[in-house]
């Protein structure tokens, strides 16, 4: 196996959504809002209709572990569930990718550690 | 004086009083700016962080506040005990601490080597006997009063102040016996400097009217009931309580995040665990679509409260044209992924949110500052806690406040 394999390596159950992995399986807020910010709907379209109908078991899945003890594998499923909710508001609220009519991204600084 | 106002007029007594007029001179003023930086913000605790955030001996952090010229060191002591110094060096005044925030066992000056310890004091000066006399006990670092409340930490450029933290938060002090503040973690964390004069960016987050037009894409079906939120004046201080539409239908993740068990600040099923049985001073109407209560704490710190999360705006004056203003967002603490899950969908749309209600603000100030009109036109029902606050400016700046 491949290094760049491992890295995008899921639990079994969601073997499918390892295509997402590499450019939506983000650690911090900042990361996810700008990959969000920078991507077009199509692709956030594409991300989030794979994500949706597996929402539900992932959450189900990960429920059997502790945020202080993620394995490697729960840690990637885990950033990719929470990359889906920063793309839900591109999809279900404002119909693109960033906010309409609000101030520029670049001028709000997300301080969050 | 704690005055409610009966928006609804039902026993037809009183008449409503007409539109409120609000000077714009204030927002634009450099003079009366210089009045607000020496009547207000030298005279009165400002909210500067929670404790929990210097947890151990050691920990710190470091505020700018151009306000009051000064840089603010927040550092828990050996013994516990948190303290406020004026981040300088007693030698010649150099900033002591650069880092943000930390850990230390002692804060050395890059300049020449002076060291303070955690309580403050001085304990080192490189080559001494050169500083033959010098009276190191009195040369320890330059106190803040600090006190805290309810977790957040206050401090007081006096070091003496003549009102205590709790007489200056009164009637407030003793209304959030109960809030799960240890429960709280902080979650989202943004912050804003805009062209902006500090009242006009406060005056986007002291109201809910903007709801219709400034979140109409975000909040499209905000139909509250009733649509003017209770307002309360608490002295200084001020109180205004939002709800929301129970019947809004949930998006898909918005439903899923609900269904994981965030206590979303857009929740609707929550009604069976109503906050206000726990918090006798949240949600007071006891309503199903209780949403927050937000205190706006005078001068420039406003506390929102929900079920389940909390959010703290800090408007910081730099200059009458310049505000440094940051919130950070706090969630209930979890070790449950799911939960977590269902957690980052409230933030994201907060902080969404959010960034419409900055739309606004440099716009706002920008045709103020442009001297073309001389008021603006408040609603008294729907902005009464904007007149409030410009109201208790006006009066500290006029000196009628003690």
């Amino acid at each position: 196996m491949s290094a760049t394999q491992q890295d995008n390596e899921l639990p079994e159950r969601f073997r499918t959504l390892s295509q997402f992995v590499s450019a939506w399986s983000l650690p911090t807020e900042q990361e996810r809002n700008r990959k969000r910010r920078s991507s077009s709907m199509e692709e956030i379209r594409r991300f989030y209709n794979a994500m949706l109908p597996e929402m539900a078991a992932i959450a189900e899945h990960l429920s059997a572990f502790s945020l202080d003890d993620l394995p490697e594998k729960e840690r990637r499923l885990l950033n990719l569930a929470l990359s889906f909710m920063e793309v839900a508001l591109a999809v279900e609220v404002y119909s693109t990718p960033d906010v309409p009519g609000a101030i520029e991204a670049e001028r709000l600084a997300i301080l969050t550690r | 004086m704690v005055e409610e106002i009966d928006v609804n007029n039902s026993d037809g007594s009183e008449p409503l009083p007409g539109p409120q007029h609000v000077p714009v001179g204030p927002n634009i003023s450099a003079q009366y700016f210089e009045l607000e930086r020496q009547r207000i913000f030298r005279r009165v605790w400002l909210q500067i962080g929670r404790a929990e955030a210097v947890p151990n001996p050691g920990d710190f952090f470091v505020r700018r506040l151009e306000v009051l010229g000064t840089s603010v060191l927040v550092v828990r002591g050996r013994d516990g005990q948190l303290r406020a110094f004026h981040n300088l060096c007693r030698h010649r005044g150099n900033r002591l601490v650069n880092q943000p925030h930390g850990s230390a066992r002692a804060f050395t000056c890059g300049f020449h080597g002076w060291t303070y310890d955690c309580e403050g004091a001085l304990v080192g000066i490189p080559l001494e006997s050169e500083f033959r006399g010098c009276d190191r006990a009195q040369l320890g670092l330059i106190p803040l009063a600090l006190d805290v409340w309810e977790g957040f930490i206050f401090v007081h450029l006096q070091t003496s102040p003549e009102t205590s933290l709790r007489k200056y938060l009164e009637p407030i002090s003793g209304m959030l016996d109960g809030f799960p503040f240890a429960e709280m973690e902080l979650s989202g964390w943004w912050g804003a400097t805009l062209t902006a004069n500090w009242k006009t960016f406060q005056d986007a987050f002291i109201e809910a009217y903007h709801v219709l037009a400034v979140h109409r894409r975000s909040i499209p079906d905000f139909r509250a009931d009733p649509i003017v939120p209770s307002a309360q004046p608490l002295g200084r201080h001020c109180k205004l309580t939002y709800y929301q539409n129970l019947h809004h239908k949930p998006k898909p993740a918005e439903a899923l995040a609900f269904k994981l068990g965030s206590a979303a600040f857009l929740n609707v099923n929550n009604t069976d665990q109503l906050p206000n049985r726990r918090w006798p001073s949240l949600n007071v109407e006891n309503r199903d679509n209780w949403v927050f209560d937000e205190f706006v704490i005078f001068p420039n710190f406003h506390l929102f409260l929900g079920d389940g999360w909390m959010l703290c705006h800090e408007f910081w004056p730099i200059d009458v044209d310049h505000t440094n203003w940051q919130v950070k967002y706090y969630q209930r603490r979890t070790t449950s992924p799911a939960v977590r899950i269902a957690q980052e969908y409230s933030k994201v749309a907060m902080r969404d949110a959010i960034r419409e209600d900055l739309s606004t603000i440099e716009s706002t100030h920008a045709a103020q500052r442009s001297g073309v009109m001389a008021f603006m036109t408040l609603s008294p029902t729907l902005e009464s806690l904007i007149v409030h606050h410009h109201n208790t400016v006006a009066g500290f700046v006029k000196g009628l406040d003690t």
